[in-house]
């Protein structure tokens, strides 16, 4: 999955993007208004975290100027103020969710994995599809028979956006988008590796490839 | 007592004595004109009789009947007279077989009086007394003046109707120049009352020279407060905003892998940050709200409800309550609206947050705005209905909340001065009422 994280505050936009990629989440980082709306418009995100007091361009104007281009990336929005004012009119302008600082990381990963799964069609709680369970706080995945298998960052990342979009082709520069930020190397032979190492753990039956198309998961 | 009644009052006083005044005094001396003109004209037909008075050696006397008017030969002419000695009395022959009552007066001594003569004519008579030829003589000079008399009454009608008229007219242009006058002061008064619903922020109309500098300063007052306010609410949104990313960062320090081995520290430090944002949140929304201090704006109570419940259910979506609203046709809220939407906000988050499925919120307005927020959930005992707006309150400490909610909407039902009422809701669970008074 990877989001953009629209946060001003030197220290705290750091911190969050180091946490959030502990989540297992790709997070491009982006510190003012004009930078994440054009970021917003051109990446294929998969969520948006953003902050309403930005410099250069307010979040709400942003996210007005999304919604005004159909653009319908989900956002969750962060605030400090916490007003109901605020509260309406971000919800007005095409907001997911709201979280107000200040917040505790845990809350925050939990309001955007609430927003991933409902904006994916999957209802609340853990992410199970085709017989597996994906533990997110743990990283790890618990098969039909029992066993339960750690996952690293990368199989995680993977497996995840696969369960999202059960059934659906995948192509790999399209894993390549979600799985990795904007400045990392983007070598779409890494993601076959990484795809293999999944299928020992997960079965190879549950993701199979579509020869020159790319990836479907538990379409059998 | 208005102005305008004041002046108008005043005008129409001072008006109605002078034109009372001139009445009396032009009525006064057209009776006293008459009355002089009348009485010389007697008293020079008094005189000529005198002359025509012949007086015998005997005592007798004869009127020389070629010096008398022929007024006095024609029958009731309405011009009559009598003339006494000591002895006899003769009267004009125009008296007829009347009579007329003659007193003797002593030489020099005049009488003028009125009476009743023939055919109840209304007679002005003057007695003189005369010394002739050794003898004493009363002359009495009549004349009828009821023809006089109406004429003097008519001509009184006539005065009195056009003095009438012309107060009405008066009173009329005075009425017009007083209203004209006040014009700019009624504007003013409209725009003050429009200045308070909330329907203009300035006054516009321009006075009068005398009124003028304080509408200018009552214009600048309202824009450096307005500023004022503006300015506060932006330096405390700035602070909320400040000391919360550093509240978050501190959570975050507080997550930090050498700080999760030492759980003790983890959580006091995670306790002592939810407390200083809820001291952050409250105080500062407090310090946030206007209240009635300010003018007040009008508000769209339909719109901002249904945006208010529109968000609710998403922010409830898993539990998707059904919201419900019902409001009093054409009422329009005026005060401000962050307090309002503040208020409803934590009104009916707290009921979707305890509702089973229903909430239900009405507004209706008679000597107070009342809003009545009532949901379907379990509710309260009565003894927790009286602590439910203290600070952190929280009646049930298994659900997720900070208890600010209704504590934040006891400080806004307070600085509009107005009341908070719990009790138990037909619906089941929670009704708050909220009166708030109506800014007039």
């Amino acid at each position: 999955m990877r989001l953009l994280l629209v946060e001003d505050d030197a220290q705290m936009g750091p911190t969050l993007q180091n946490a959030l990629s502990q989540a297992g989440y790709a997070v491009d980082l982006s510190v003012d208004g004009i930078d994440a709306e054009a970021l917003g418009d051109i990446e294929p995100y998969d969520l948006v975290v953003l902050d309403l007091g930005l410099p250069k361009r307010s979040g709400m104007e942003v996210l007005q100027n999304w919604r005004s281009r159909d653009n319908h990336v989900p956002v969750v929005i962060l605030t400090a103020r916490g007003s109901w004012e605020e509260k309406v009119q971000g919800f007005k302008a095409g907001a997911d969710d709201y979280v107000a600082k200040p917040f505790q990381t845990e809350e925050l990963l939990a309001r955007i994995s609430a927003v991933l799964k409902r904006s994916s069609g999957t209802s609340g709680g853990p992410l199970q599809v085709a017989g597996l369970q994906l533990d997110e706080d743990a990283q790890s995945v618990k098969l039909s028979d029992g066993t339960t298998f750690t996952l690293t960052g990368t199989e995680f990342r993977l497996l995840r956006y696969f369960m999202l979009h059960p059934g659906q082709v995948i192509s790999k520069s399209r894993l390549t988008e979600h799985v990795y930020e904007y400045d990392s190397d983007k070598d779409s032979n890494v993601i076959e590796v990484y795809v293999n190492r999944l299928r020992q753990k997960v079965g190879t039956d549950l993701i199979q490839t579509r020869r020159g198309q790319g990836y479907i998961f538990g379409s059998a | 007592m208005s102005l305008k009644r004041r002046l108008s009052l005043g005008l129409t006083f001072t008006l109605s004595l002078l034109i009372l005044l001139q009445w009396a005094l032009i009525t006064l001396v057209i009776e006293r004109v008459t009355e002089t003109q009348l009485l010389e004209r007697l008293e020079s037909e008094s005189e000529g009789l005198l002359a025509s008075v012949e007086i015998n050696p005997d005592g007798s006397f004869e009127l020389n009947s070629l010096r008398i008017s022929s007024l006095y030969q024609r029958p009731f002419s309405g011009h009559y007279f009598v003339v006494c000695t000591e002895q006899s009395c003769r009267q004009s022959r125009s008296l007829w077989d009347e009579s007329l009552n003659i007193e003797p007066i002593p030489s020099g001594k005049r009488v003028q009086a009125s009476l009743i003569g023939p055919n109840d004519e209304r007679l002005f008579t003057l007695h003189r007394g005369y010394y002739k030829q050794g003898h004493n003589l009363t002359i009495m000079v009549a004349q009828n003046i009821s023809a006089l008399d109406e004429d003097i009454f008519q001509f009184q009608m006539l005065y009195s109707l056009v003095s009438a008229i012309g107060l009405v007219l008066l009173l009329f242009i005075q009425w017009l120049i007083v209203g004209k006058a006040l014009q700019p002061l009624q504007r003013i008064q409209k725009q003050l009352s429009g200045l308070r619903r909330g329907e203009t922020a300035k006054i516009d109309a321009k006075g009068p020279a005398e009124i003028q500098p304080m509408i200018e300063e009552l214009n600048r007052l309202l824009n450096t407060m307005t500023r004022k306010t503006q300015r506060s609410r932006a330096a405390l949104g700035n602070l909320a905003h400040a000391l919360k990313t550093r509240l978050t960062l501190l959570n975050q320090t507080a997550e930090r892998e050498a700080i999760k081995n030492l759980p003790d520290i983890q959580s006091s430090l995670n306790q002592v940050s939810r407390d200083m944002g809820q001291i952050i949140e409250r105080e500062l929304k407090r310090a946030r709200l206007l209240g009635s201090a300010m003018p007040g704006q009008k508000v769209e109570l339909e719109q901002e409800i249904a945006e208010l419940s529109k968000t609710l259910q998403l922010l409830y979506r898993d539990k998707s309550p059904v919201i419900d609203w019902e409001i009093e046709p054409d009422l329009l809220f005026i005060g401000d609206r962050e307090d309002l939407l503040e208020m409803l906000g934590n009104l009916l988050e707290n009921a979707c947050k305890w509702c089973r499925k229903r909430v239900n919120i009405s507004v209706y307005q008679n000597d107070y705005c009342h809003f009545v927020v009532e949901d379907d959930g379990k509710g309260c005992d009565e003894s927790e209905l009286s602590q439910l707006p203290q600070r952190g309150y929280r009646a049930d400490e298994s659900v997720p909340g900070s208890g600010l909610g209704l504590a934040i909407v006891s400080d806004i039902v307070d600085s509009y001065s107005g009341e908070m009422l719990f009790s138990r809701s037909s619906m089941g669970g929670l009704k708050i009422e909220v009166r708030l008074p109506l800014i007039v």
